[in-house]
């Protein structure tokens, strides 16, 4: 076995996961919220103002990576759901747990900063429209898969639940990604797309980039420390997290 | 300072980077809480089932 199909082995044994994923959170931690950082002191102090939003467009520095990885994190926890289904992979299931808080705060603030965005650039904070209207749909979608699981008392019933729900609801996915282009309204396209030249001047996309890869790095610290827990919780009867409460004593993990 | 006023869009642009600031450290702090409770709660477990 080479080094990778050996790493990966491990990785589905429990304590193995648990330990060795410590060291990953918090680099994700660093190299997230430093970029974070970055990104936004740039983007509000050092980009020029757009010639038609003014100082207004300022607001995509956090809309669009948040809008843009909370559908990611939608489709990552549909395909945990498949991944559950077919093979009842345990590690797929903590994923959705994991992650599924997470995308709907995501989600929420998309909808929350596009509103406040489009009252000065709109002239309106909400339209129901194909984009807006899909998005909330996608809020409804995490809150539902939140729900389910609160519901549902036999921990393999609410995981296969959530699982059906999850893969189902992917048909917003595209509806959101294409919404722009297919139907009329108010949302502007996309600046950036594959095999089109981007629409956006450098001076205001590094900043995007930049805090693009804090959120998705940030966002990967918290579902792999989330992982973490929901291992330890899920293993709570093993001699291996006996140990490691044992050892808890002073260690401030 | 003029650079506050953002242009005329102080009030759009704080507001939305503001919930944002709270919004990231209270994301990247709750694990921190969760996982100190489900140590604690599994300590207080095991400690129980030692006793028996």
């Amino acid at each position: 076995m080479n080094w990778f199909t050996r790493t990966f082995h491990k990785m589905g044994s429990p304590p193995f996961f648990y330990r060795g994923a410590e060291i990953w959170v918090i680099w994700l931690y660093i190299i997230g919220l430093g970029a974070l950082m970055i990104g936004t002191v740039w983007g509000l102090g050092f980009t020029p103002a757009d010639r038609l939003q003014g100082d207004s467009f300022r607001i995509i520095y956090l809309h669009v990576p948040a809008a843009h990885l909370s559908q990611l994190i939608y489709l990552a926890i549909a395909v945990a759901g498949f991944v559950y289904l077919v093979w009842r992979m345990k590690m797929a299931d903590v994923f959705m747990m994991s992650a599924v808080w997470l995308g709907a705060w995501l989600t929420a603030f998309a909808l929350f900063s596009g509103i406040v965005w489009g009252i000065p650039t709109w002239g309106t904070g909400w339209v129901w429209d194909a984009r807006t209207t899909s998005v909330l749909v996608q809020l409804f979608l995490f809150l539902g898969l939140i729900v389910l699981r609160v519901a549902i008392p036999n921990s393999q019933r609410a995981a296969l639940a959530v699982a059906v729900l999850a893969i189902v609801g992917v048909i917003n996915i595209p509806i959101i990604k294409y919404s722009v282009d297919w139907f009329t309204t108010l949302h502007q396209p996309a600046s950036i797309q594959i095999g089109n030249p981007i629409g956006i001047d450098t001076s205001m996309l590094w900043p995007l980039l930049v805090n693009t890869i804090g959120l998705y790095a940030l966002a990967a610290g918290v579902i792999l420390y989330y992982m973490r827990i929901y291992v330890l919780r899920r293993e709570r009867g093993s001699e291996w997290v006996r140990e490691v409460v044992a050892n808890q004593r002073g260690d401030s993990a | 300072m003029a650079w506050f006023e953002m242009g005329g869009y102080a009030a759009y642009v704080w507001p939305v980077f503001g919930v944002a600031l709270v919004l990231v450290i209270g994301l990247a702090i709750a694990p921190r809480y969760r996982h100190r409770r489900l140590l604690d709660e599994l300590k207080g477990e095991h400690e129980s089932e030692d006793q028996d």
